[in-house]
């Protein structure tokens, strides 16, 4: 059967698009703001993992550490300088401005480095799994980003500032009473979050070797809706199970339009994820994940 | 036929069982009292009547209709109106544009007909001269008769008052009380006000009383039976009520 | 409330349309931006929900008046009344399925769900080769057979000046009467306490719906009259493209989101802005859009209209 190849390489991508969306969801999990400017992020990682492979030689896994410093950095400035001076005059004020924050940093990066497709290859052999070779970079990539998934629901579970996260977004007014400092909380979770997403962007240029562009966060905005609003916004694990759900539906989408003679099969799988975001939000808006 | 019929309601909130199967009927022109400790489940049991919460269990019915599963705008069309424990005005709205919201969509009337009968609601509680005002500038005893009138100009058959007198001193007290009376003596509107526990006066002005303890009712009646019986006594640690 | 002073800028505008043929390509082009972001206002000024996916609606209608004039060419003249109705029908028929579903949820759900839509019909467009697929419709050649040259080109400029200009005006007139009416009142409670209007008898999707589809429709002519008529060609990636979500919300934030002047201003405004970006830094309207339309939401929240506005009631009767 040709279609367990689509599923398998569906299942690794898939394990990227959790991880990217990890930050998504933990956004609005404990700020309630939904993240519009999500695949400029993305964007800017896959930039860093361009750039340290061509200039320094970097493989992408250390740049996922410097990614994360750049993008926690963003994330930061992102909450003291949008969400928290708008958040009171109404949520409209601050998607609007990350909309436009978002879209701004694609034409800053136009700016800087150019409108053109760039990209590398980060060759380190592959191995045969039922019938299909998958780089090793492509496989780790996957290990990689479910281990980072799994982490950061321990250190939301286990330690002292995951459970501040946590009791800010079951009861934020009764988290200060108790003496967790809120602001603080929703700064370091716009951080992280941010920081996460742009790690993905990193982990994603390993699958897109020509694919690096300003304007190539739009559909993985799209795509890290879907994921969040299928595992439940908020939920990180929900977000990562979804993550791998959407991948394999890609994938085995793109093989069936393929099949049935579309002439643009990967147009119509990502119509596909669009149409499937309608559906959830229509029969199930709280996700289909209780994790 | 009774106005609203009250069926084993049930509501959680996870773990917890803020309603837990209250029962209740209520005649036309009635004026009800709910009574309870903070917390007891006064205000849920109200949202489950307006609509604002489905219940887990158990039926309302309203005019011999069963209105469970009705949203809370049919259930407003139907006549049942809602005045909040903490006053919500439309605070960039007028006073009188506040009232006529009510007015429009509760009676389906143009605004022309809307406007009249939000003038009249405002005279009747009293608002009329600051109609022209922002909401937002009202002092708090002014947003309460704002949203008595808001709740009024829908022509409603049933009143749904959230602690209308908390908060206010004697004499605005008595002035409201004085006012559900009479809207249910003159107009044959029924009313279900919850009340504050320390509020032992307002109950007893009430034709009925229910009392609430942990989301059930421990005892109903006329007001002086109702609210001396043994149970309630002892709910309040054992002290007789103020 | 006097709309008056909008719609008498509307009609200036038009008249000089025809009085100055020559200059109705820079004419359209204003009335664009500012119909555009009336448009955008009935919807996102009204009800303070934002929708991301506003060029679809837009696309939508060029789309439906591209297919008319392209397939039905046997319709002569008529192709024109019934390509934009066709076009302002789909794009009610989206509007009211997307909002359907995604209106009954809370704001931040149905932003999501919007900033998909754009994309997910581009891709259904170009992934099923649906209206010529990834290539798109061209109309240039088709017009002239059908209109005759001089009609057509008479057509592609005074024409879809004044119909991108009578978008505007009705647009003015939709938002005028929404808000002196039922709706006005219904919208004004959800936007300020969605929970208390619900049980005062206000059905909130079903007002939310009613702008929704509104702003919908007027985009879908819009679209219309702007590509198909004025362009005579309609491809997917100009039509669905993101900086139309962004030009409309300049204008509108500019002017003052929810008064009926701001998209005026604002239009005005923003034209000129991007007129002199494209002398002094040519290549970078994009950048400068998106700036502005940040720094706005930072700083002058409320535009230009909007904030005037609150600082004088007979400002507010005549610049509504
Ligand atoms: N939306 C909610 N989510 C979770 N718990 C709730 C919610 N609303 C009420 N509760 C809980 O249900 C119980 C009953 O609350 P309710 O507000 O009905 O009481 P009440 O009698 O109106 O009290 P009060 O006198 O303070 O107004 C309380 O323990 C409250 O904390
Ligand atoms: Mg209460």
């Amino acid at each position: 059967m040709d279609v367990i190849p689509y599923f398998l390489s569906g299942l690794i991508l898939g394990s990227i698009y959790g991880l990217t969306t990890l930050g998504l969801s933990l956004i609005f999990g404990v700020l309630r703001v939904v993240n519009v400017a999500h695949g400029s992020f993305v964007m800017l990682g896959a930039y860093a993992a361009y750039f340290a492979f061509i200039l320094w030689a970097w493989p992408p896994f250390a740049t996922a550490l410097l990614a994360f410093a750049i993008g926690a950095l963003l994330g930061y400035l992102v909450y003291i300088g949008v969400i928290k001076p708008l958040n009171k005059a109404g949520e409209l004020n601050v998607l609007v401005a990350l909309f436009a924050l978002g879209a701004l940093i694609a034409e800053i990066a136009r700016l800087l480095w150019g409108p053109d497709f760039v990209g590398y290859r980060w060759n380190i052999g592959s191995v045969e799994v039922a019938g299909l070779q998958i780089d090793i970079s492509k496989l780790a990539g996957a290990v990689l980003a479910l281990a980072i998934a799994l982490s950061l629901d321990l250190l939301l579970r286990r330690t002292y500032f995951g459970r501040s996260i946590r009791a800010v977004v079951q009861d934020p007014v009764g988290a200060m009473v108790v003496g967790i400092n809120v602001d603080r909380v929703f700064a370091a979770s716009a951080a992280i979050g941010i920081a996460i997403t742009t790690v993905g962007g990193v982990f994603l240029t390993l699958f897109i070797p020509v694919g690096i562009n300003p304007y190539m966060g739009g559909p993985y905005t799209l795509i890290g809706f879907v994921i969040a609003v299928l595992g439940g916004l908020g939920s990180l694990l929900g977000a990562y199970t979804a993550g791998l759900l959407l991948g394999v539906i890609e994938s085995l989408g793109f093989y069936a339009f393929s099949v049935a003679g579309f002439a643009e099969p990967s147009e119509m799988a990502l119509f596909l994820e669009f149409a499937l975001l309608l559906l959830v939000l229509l029969f199930k808006p709280t996700g289909l994940f209780k994790l | 036929m009774n106005l609203l019929k009250v069926d084993n309601v049930v509501k959680k909130f996870g773990g917890l069982r803020a309603v837990d199967g209250v029962s209740f009927e209520l005649e036309k022109g009635e004026f009800l009292a709910v009574v309870g400790p903070n917390g007891s489940g006064k205000t849920t049991l109200l949202n489950l009547i307006s609509g604002v919460y489905r219940p887990d269990g158990g039926r309302i019915f309203f005019e011999g209709r069963d209105i469970t599963g009705l949203p809370p705008y049919s259930r407003a069309r139907l006549g049942m109106s809602r005045a909040f424990q903490v006053p919500r005005p439309f605070p960039e709205l007028s006073v009188l544009e506040n009232v006529m919201v009510g007015a429009i969509f509760n009676g389906g009337r143009d605004l022309k007909t809307a406007r009249e009968a939000a003038e009249e609601a405002l005279r009747y509680v009293g608002l009329y001269e600051k109609r022209n005002q922002p909401a937002g500038k009202l002092t708090f005893n002014e947003l309460r008769l704002l949203e008595l009138a808001r709740a009024l100009a829908g022509n409603p058959k049933l009143l749904l008052l959230d602690e209308v007198m908390a908060g206010l001193n004697p004499r605005e007290i008595d002035a409201m009380v004085q006012l559900i009376k009479r809207l249910a003596e003159e107009r044959g509107i029924a009313a279900i006000s919850l009340v504050e526990h320390r509020m032992r006066a307002v109950a007893q002005l009430a034709h009925r009383v229910i009392v609430m303890h942990q989301g059930k009712v421990i005892a109903e009646g006329p007001p002086e039976k109702a609210l001396n019986d043994p149970k309630v006594v002892e709910v309040y640690l054992g002290r007789p009520w103020r | 409330m006097r709309p008056y002073i909008p719609l008498g800028a509307y009609l200036a505008l038009m008249a000089l349309a025809f009085a100055l043929p020559e200059y109705s390509k820079q004419i359209a082009s204003i009335a664009f931006y500012m119909a555009l972001g009336q448009a955008v206002n009935i919807f996102v000024g009204l009800t303070r929900y934002v929708n991301f996916g506003y060029a679809a609606f837009l696309g939508i209608g060029a789309y439906g008046l591209g297919a008319a004039i392209l397939y039905m060419p046997q319709l002569g003249i008529a192709t024109i009344p019934i390509g934009l109705a066709l076009g302002m029908g789909l794009a009610a028929l989206l509007a009211l399925t997307v909002g359907a579903i995604a209106l009954r949820l809370r704001g931040a759900y149905f932003a999501i769900a919007t900033i998909g839509l754009n994309e997910g019909i581009k891709h259904l467009i170009i992934g099923a080769n649906i209206w010529g697929g990834g290539a798109g419709l061209m109309l240039g050649s088709s017009m002239f057979k059908v209109y005759g040259r001089d009609l057509a080109l008479f057509l592609a400029n005074v024409g879809s000046a004044a119909l991108i200009l009578l978008t505007g005006l009705i647009s003015v007139l939709a938002m005028y009467f929404i808000q002196a009416g039922r709706a006005g009142y219904a919208l004004a409670a959800i936007r300020q306490d969605e929970d208390a209007a619900k049980v005062m008898g206000i059905n909130p999707t079903r007002y939310k719906l009613l702008a929704f589809v509104t702003s919908a429709v007027l985009s879908g002519l819009l679209g219309a009259a702007f590509f198909s008529l004025g362009n005579m060609q309609v491809f997917p990636e100009n039509v669905f493209f993101i900086d139309y979500i962004l030009d409309g919300l300049a204008v509108m934030f500019l002017g003052g989101a929810g008064t009926v002047t701001g998209p005026i201003v604002g239009g005005l405004i923003y034209y000129g802005a991007r007129y002199l970006v494209g002398i002094y830094l040519p290549g970078l309207q994009s950048l400068i859009t998106s700036l502005i339309v940040f720094l706005v939401m930072l700083f002058l929240p409320n535009g230009i209209v909007g904030t005037l506005n609150r600082r004088s009631e007979g400002l507010r009767t005549w610049l509504p």
